[in-house]
């Protein structure tokens, strides 16, 4: 009996070791906020969500497998969410039961094995109980399977039979077993039997019998009889433990893919609830990084996307977060440059997470979104908001980007945030370019945000035949919209506009009313022309 | 079955006595426990005689004749091939097992156990007799007494009572065997009645949870068995008994009807084997150093007799088990020649050498290898042995007196045929006593003719009377302080070893002289 909810042919892993990079890119992309609304306080559920995420699928294939059962999820959230529950409290309650006795006889290993089947049994017969009604509305490979297991091997005749026997294991008419005489007329060949069912008949047979009974203080007696319990019992203990082992290990299985279902189900309802679009992303074959950087770099990425939006964002804001258009299949580069607080950052989070949810077979944030499988994602973020520009910082900045490199590898993704703004404008510039040329020619996806001038005009120049240019929009009055239009990198960020806001007065320019420098002494030049 | 008495099937063969007896007559003494301690050989027979208690006694006696012994030489090189061995060890093994099941049923209180007890034993000595004659038949057998024992024991599994009792076997098993019970344990309360093929509850369970097995099925560990019954499984015994009357009809016939159990001459040859096979096992480690063993020619007591490279057996496997060398010496006596009087160095070997001597004449008279590369000897009547005693001191005298009373104990037994082992006999009186009484006794043993060895400080007594041979434990040429522990034939040293040892440490007269004078 398999759960093959999120994987088609095995059960998901959640002791996969995640790559080291994980923990930045989860910081910075903010998925804590995510995982948050997922786990709603349920640290497994966060814990799962959290893993499955940051490991994304590698198969097309099991990608559209997870997406229909995720779909699922979606059309009967309280059923799943409800199971989740009942699982939890059965295999809580079972481990609670009869913990008091530690010995390893066999009696008491059966004791123990029967309690736990009582209340795995009970379980059980929920998950047929369940998800009877919402059985038709399933669409997806992996859930029709599960549920339709649940109907036919978990039906009530079975359940019954198996209250039946827990019933007959404990022995409410003596232990029965049969034996035969070995050397020195020892008893040997014990085999546990199931006595007839009562009735005027084998009341009668019991006549056949000859019995004897125990005298009071007979404490060898006592002793001799427990063996033969033991030996009589000792077949059925093993085969007890291991039923009440393999079921256990099933419901924990199905505890933790219907905790990712749950928190996919939870997030979903939260964005949903917003108004927020939420789509299944249409996912084509990977660039396949295998075949060698040549072919990595005449492989076509895909990314198009209507309505793109920071879900984090989105979930910390009372109201809706501005959605993106992108057009950007065929590019291994996305470069973002333009007004400085325009929504660029938000934009490249939004596409990064949407690549993890992507990978991992969920929903996007997007009303349509279209997108190829990656390998890993990888981020590069600079504080954007530190104005203290110190050379420690540079060197940090480098590091990183050394680590990354020594992990990257054709068709992965790479994620940079205003890199090496830590020093000047030409030195970064330099700096960055290099990085990014190189990872271009390796295949690998970069989308950049910048406002270093002359690194996002060179590569307009030199890139154009891979890359997507993109501009944060700002509105005549200066206020930003939060659109992001294609367009080519300006020379200036419009910095004068945030200047203007927070002076309350217009900036000095050189054909304005300042001095310019150099010019102490003289009088201020009238403007040529009109 | 008419019940049979004990009879022994055809000739009875043993692998120690050629015509069946257990003889060694009424003139021939066992080694006593003294003189067995005195010749070191009581540590090896009891090591051998620790599992098979029965073998002390043959080991300490020697056979009457030389047709025994050589009956005996015969088996014992024969057992060394390992295919003969091997199953002849296998055979003796289960017989032992057999005889030590029976003595514990014995004790057993319940009814049908000892029953049940006595099947298994059955069986296992019916498989035991029958596999050894099996392999042995396979086998060509050199020693005529290998030959009638397997002539005997063909006899015995082809006659009425062996086959009776292989039949009444079979039937016993095959009525048990179709014994099948139930018991039903409640608090205090037990039942017991015959099978009527209730379902077997763990394969249902088993099979009602299949669904959700992921694995193999887990082993099953059962709780160990206790041994033997307890009043309660006596008790469930008995109920099943009642209800199977025809199966324990046959298991009881079986054993009113075929007791004693044990075809004697098979208990016999299962006693005897090991005989020869602890010797045997016992002896790996000198086969393995390449030291000398032989089977012995043996010729009249009063003819020539000699040993090339003979050596104490105790102190060779003491040497070998601390890694040290064993040195081996050669003897011979051609008449008038029949005492050895060994002189020489103290410490040197004399004793030892002596030992060696003892040793040879016991174990040649028992038909089993000797130490030696060579050896021709003839039996004895006794082996009398006299070995300084240091308990009871009083006064010199009282010693002396000891000493006498017991040196004329044993002149008294002292036959022609006797072997003689005197050890520093008077060795603590005056030099005077010690010659004058040493050379009474040797011209007493002389007279009487027997073969002895004296080992002694009085280099005189060498040469007392035409009899004796002086051997003389000897040390190195080049350092006399020295001991090479050979002892060889020559005349006594006299005063060498002192006078070297004098010489070495500067206390020779001279010596001391040279260093009082300035």
């Amino acid at each position: 009996m398999n759960v093959h909810l999120l994987h088609p042919d095995h059960d998901l892993d959640l002791e996969v070791v995640l790559a080291q990079h994980a923990e930045a890119v989860s910081d910075d992309l903010g998925l804590d906020v995510l995982l948050d609304r997922m786990a709603d306080g349920d640290q497994r559920i966060r814990a799962a969500c959290r893993t499955v995420l940051l490991s994304g699928l590698r198969d097309v294939d099991e990608v559209r497998y997870r997406q229909a059962v995720v779909a699922d999820a979606l059309r009967a959230p309280e059923v799943f969410a409800g199971l989740y529950e009942v699982i939890v409290a059965g295999l809580d309650l079972a481990k609670r039961s009869y913990s008091g006795l530690f010995r390893d006889a066999p009696d008491a290993i059966v004791r123990r094995a029967v309690e736990r089947l009582k209340v795995y049994t009970d379980v059980l017969r929920r998950l047929r109980q369940d998800t009877a009604p919402v059985r038709s509305r399933m669409r997806s490979e992996g859930v029709t399977r599960l549920f339709e297991l649940f109907a036919t091997q978990l039906d009530e005749p079975y359940l019954r039979e198996v209250e039946a026997q827990l019933e007959e294991l404990t022995f409410p008419r003596g232990v029965l077993f049969g034996a035969r005489l070995g050397r020195g007329a020892v008893g040997t060949g014990f085999q546990l039997k199931r006595p007839r069912s009562q009735g005027w008949l084998s009341r009668s047979l019991d006549r056949s019998g000859a019995s004897f009974e125990l005298a009071d203080r007979d404490d060898d007696g006592i002793e001799s009889l427990g063996r033969l319990r033991d030996q009589a019992l000792a077949e059925v203990a093993v085969v007890l433990s291991q039923a009440s082992d393999d079921i256990e290990v099933f419901l924990r299985q199905l505890r933790d893919e219907l905790a990712v279902l749950t928190g996919a189900a939870r997030l979903h309802a939260a964005l949903t609830t917003k108004g927020e679009p939420a789509c299944f992303p249409e996912v084509v074959e990977p660039a396949d990084g295998t075949q060698g950087a040549e072919h990595a770099a005449s492989a076509a990425p895909r990314l198009t996307a209507r309505g793109l939006y920071d879900p984090a964002l989105s979930l910390q804001l009372g109201e809706r977060a501005v959605g993106n258009d992108l057009d950007a299949d065929g590019a291994l580069l996305v470069l973002i440059t333009g007004a400085n607080q325009g929504g660029k950052s938000t934009l490249l989070r939004g596409i990064g997470t949407a690549q993890l949810l992507l990978q991992a077979g969920c929903f996007v944030p997007a009303a349509t979104f279209r997108g190829s499988l990656g390998g890993q994602v990888y981020t590069h973020f600079g504080r954007e908001e530190d104005q203290e520009l110190r050379r420690g910082k540079l060197e940090e900045e480098l590091n990183r980007m050394r680590t990354i490199v020594e992990r990257i590898q054709p068709g992965d993704l790479l994620l940079a945030n205003e890199s090496f703004a830590a020093t000047n404008e030409r030195e970064g510039s330099e700096l960055a370019r290099q990085v990014f040329r190189a990872h271009l020619d390796l295949g690998v996806r970069v989308v950049a945000v910048t406002h270093l001038y002359d690194l996002a005009d060179s590569l307009h120049r030199t890139e154009s035949s891979r890359g997507v240019f993109l501009r944060a929009q700002r509105e005549e009055d200066g206020e930003r919209t939060f659109r992001i239009e294609p367009g080519a990198p300006l020379p200036t960020s419009y910095g004068q506009d945030l200047y203007r806001r927070i002076f309350g007065e217009e900036p000095a320019t050189s054909n304005g009313l300042g001095r310019a420098p150099g010019d102490e002494g003289r009088d201020p030049q009238p403007q040529g022309g009109a | 079955m008419p019940a049979t008495t004990a009879e022994p099937s055809g000739a009875v063969a043993s692998l120690l006595w050629p015509d069946g007896g257990t003889g060694a007559g009424p003139e021939v003494q066992p080694l006593t426990e003294a003189a067995a301690r005195d010749l070191q050989l009581a540590p090896l027979f009891d090591a051998l005689s620790r599992d098979a208690p029965w073998l002390a006694e043959w080991y300490a006696t020697p056979c009457a004749d030389v047709e025994t012994v050589v009956y005996r030489q015969q088996i014992a090189t024969e057992l060394e091939r390992e295919e003969v061995a091997m199953p002849l060890a296998t055979f003796a093994r289960r017989i032992q097992r057999v005889r030590q099941r029976a003595d514990a049923a014995q004790r057993v209180p319940h009814p049908y156990v000892a029953e049940s007890w006595f099947l298994t034993n059955a069986q296992r000595y019916l498989h035991a007799t029958t596999a050894l004659l099996e392999e042995l038949d396979a086998l060509h057998l050199e020693a005529p007494g290998m030959g009638s024992c397997r002539s005997a024991l063909r006899a015995i599994v082809a006659g009425d009572r062996f086959r009776s009792l292989a039949s009444a076997t079979s039937a016993a098993q095959e009525a048990m065997d179709g014994v099948a019970y139930t018991v039903r344990v409640q608090t205090g309360r037990i039942s017991v009645d015959r099978d009527h093929g209730e379902p077997d509850l763990s394969a249902e369970v088993a099979a009602t949870f299949a669904r959700f097995r992921t694995g193999p099925p887990r082993e099953v560990e059962r709780p160990p068995v206790e041994p033997g019954v307890d009043h309660v499984a006596a008790r469930i015994l008995e109920l099943v008994a009642d209800q199977h009357p025809d199966a324990f009809a046959a298991l009881v016939d079986l054993h009113r009807h075929h007791r004693p159990l044990l075809d004697p001459t098979v208990a016999g040859l299962a006693r005897e084997v090991p005989f020869y096979l602890a010797y045997h096992e016992r002896l790996q480690r000198i086969r393995a150093a390449g030291l000398p063993l032989c089977q012995p020619e043996l010729v009249a007591a009063d003819a020539a007799c000699s040993a090339e490279d003979s050596y104490d057996l105790a102190v060779a496997l003491k040497q070998l088990a601390d890694g040290k060398p064993v040195v081996a010496n050669d003897w011979h006596l051609d008449p008038p020649e029949r005492l050895l009087v060994v002189t020489g160095a103290n410490q040197g070997g004399k004793t030892t050498f002596a030992r060696a001597f003892g040793q040879l004449h016991h174990l040649a008279s028992l038909g089993l290898p000797v130490p030696a590369r060579r050896a021709r000897v003839g039996l004895h009547d006794r082996l009398l042995t006299h070995f300084e005693r240091q308990e009871r001191i009083t006064t010199l005298r009282g010693k002396l007196e000891d000493e006498l009373v017991r040196v004329h104990a044993l002149l008294e037994q002292a036959t022609p045929d006797s072997v003689v082992f005197l050890n520093e006999t008077f060795s603590s009186t005056t030099l005077q006593d010690a010659r004058e009484l040493g050379t009474a006794v040797l011209e007493r043993l002389e007279r009487v003719g027997v073969r002895a060895v004296f080992v002694t400080f009085v280099d005189e007594l060498a040469s007392v009377g035409r009899a004796t041979v002086s051997m003389v434990a000897t040390v190195a040429p080049d350092d006399p302080t020295v001991r090479t522990f050979r002892v060889l034939r020559r005349p006594p040293d006299g005063l060498a070893h002192a006078v070297a040892l004098a010489d070495r440490y500067g206390l020779t007269y001279e010596a001391i002289q040279d260093r009082s004078t300035p």
